[in-house]
């Protein structure tokens, strides 16, 4: 996801945090607050463990210190929706992914209309104009893969990867993206992913952009092909990732296979 | 007999000498396991009578795990006194009435799976038993190599069943000398429950049996039951 990111979408401030403790997560989201600047948009990717309490319908990321089943070793979704509260104020657009387990529980409900067929040029200016604060989950209140077809991704993680890689689409809105998303993952596993908005967070109905810098041009070396990202004439200048900063968390899944009794006969 | 068993073993040998190339490429996970087996042994001598004897196998596995591979050994072993009938011996069979036999048992398994689907895996398992009297250390082995599909299914971030099944075929020495074959079917279900990131515990269900065809013509059916309790932790 971080190559991705850096090498097709023009993220140039990425953190990768790898089987972080709640300590490491929450210093990396304060950390975030502090440094986005007015016009950042912001990316938080977290992969790992959901927990979800069926009695006080309270949700949580489960880091890799958590303690057995005490929840005050997690992370609760009001703290990660407080930190995302912080970023959102300060920047232009927040985009949180999270996949895991109960994720869905992070949001509530806000969709965004998709880009007309014609003069959608008019609808990315307007929507990249507007502050956007969203959320997209892999799944709502339910269990989620950890494996799918052996790829070390969730089908979740699996179809937003193989979308923001083949996607030939020079600008690509997270509505855009969540639809395709939601729908691949929806053909083919029983599984749905929901996208939202944070509320309370200042989301005025804008867009998060992924702007692909990939871009080839025949006959030009690709060392020569520069792409601007900022172009969109808008009355505010934005400055679409400038600074993209990525929780990346990788834990292991609910039973690692690595860690099941042997099979014997 | 000797032919199939010699192209088990070359069959198992292949795979493991062909696993390193994969495994070259990426990093394996080690971890070790220790489980106890509230075991009951029970069956039918030849002759109908029935024996039954109750003993708790202790064991421990070491497995490696290298994307979708895995492999491993486990050694598990405990003794099982039989107060009245014990199971009738193929050769030289102990005088009718005589004292409570105690049968030293160990199993060994060199096992080397792979993981098909993300929770299904299909296995193969080199396996040998063997029963160790102690009156007069006479001794039955068993060994064969076993096909078995495992899987397991997550239940909630903590809990996670999981199951095995599988047959071996396998043939039978009595001090020394082959005395005929025996077909094993086993099946293991259980619950497997998180502690953190590195430990897990288990608690399952195990049955197996297992029916010797002696070449004299007689016949002898092995049945062991156990709860069984582990741990295993990554390295």
């Amino acid at each position: 996801m971080a190559d991705m990111l850096k090498n097709r979408y023009g993220f140039d401030d990425v953190q990768l945090l790898e089987n972080a403790t709640r300590r490491e997560m929450l210093i990396a989201l304060d950390e975030l607050g502090r440094d986005v600047l007015p016009n950042d948009n912001v990316l938080v990717y977290y992969a790992g463990h959901g927990f979800l309490d069926s009695e006080t319908g309270k949700g949580y990321w489960v880091p890799v210190d958590a303690v057995g089943t005490d929840q005050t070793t997690f992370l609760r979704n009001s703290s990660i929706r407080d930190e995302l509260n912080t970023i959102a104020a300060r920047g232009r657009h927040t985009l949180l992914i999270a996949d895991s387990c109960f994720s869905g529980s992070l949001l509530r409900s806000g969709t965004r209309s998709l880009p007309p067929q014609t003069n959608s040029e008019r609808y990315y200016q307007k929507v990249a104009q507007k502050k956007s604060v969203q959320i997209m989950a892999a799944g709502g209140v339910e269990y989620v893969d950890d494996n799918y077809r052996s790829t070390g991704h969730s089908p979740f993680t699996h179809f937003l990867l193989n979308e923001l890689k083949y996607s030939n689409q020079p600008l690509l809105t997270v509505s855009e993206l969540s639809q395709n998303v939601e729908k691949a993952v929806a053909n083919n596993v029983s599984q749905v992913p929901e996208t939202g908005v944070l509320q309370g967070a200042g989301d005025e109905l804008g867009e998060f952009i992924f702007i692909n810098v990939d871009v080839s041009v025949s006959g030009v070396p690709a060392e020569r092909v520069k792409v601007k990202v900022n172009v969109t004439p808008t009355e505010t200048p934005v400055t679409p990732y400038v600074s993209t900063p990525e929780v990346v968390i990788k834990t292991a899944p609910a039973a690692s296979p690595n860690l099941l009794p042997m099979p014997t006969l | 007999m000797k032919n199939k068993t010699r192209f088990q073993y070359f069959l198992l040998a292949t795979l493991l000498l062909a696993t390193p190339l994969v495994w070259a490429q990426t990093e394996a996970r080690y971890s070790l396991g220790a489980k106890l087996d509230f075991s009951t042994w029970e069956g039918d001598n030849p002759g109908g009578a029935d024996f039954k004897a109750k003993a708790p196998m202790l064991g421990v596995e070491v497995k490696i795990q290298y994307a979708n591979w895995f492999g491993g050994l486990t050694l598990a072993g405990g003794e099982f006194k039989f107060d009245t009938l014990s199971p009738t011996r193929p050769t030289n069979p102990l005088p009718i009435g005589s004292e409570p036999v105690t049968i030293k048992r160990s199993e060994v398994d060199l096992v080397l799976g792979y993981r098909f689907w993300p929770r299904i895996a299909l296995f193969l398992d080199l396996k040998n038993v063997s029963n160790e009297w102690d009156t007069d250390s006479y001794k039955t082995e068993y060994n064969g190599l076993g096909l078995g599909i495992s899987g397991h299914h997550p239940l909630s971030p903590e809990w996670t069943l999981f199951g095995n099944f599988g047959v071996v075929p396998m043939n039978i020495k009595a001090d020394g000398q082959e005395v005929g074959d025996a077909t094993r079917s086993a099946l293991n279900i259980g619950f497997l429950y998180r502690i953190n990131q590195r430990m897990n515990l288990s608690i399952g269900l195990q049955s197996q049996t297992q029916i010797d065809d002696y070449d004299n013509g007689l016949e002898q059916t092995h049945r062991v039951s156990a709860l069984t309790f582990g741990i295993n932790a990554a390295l």
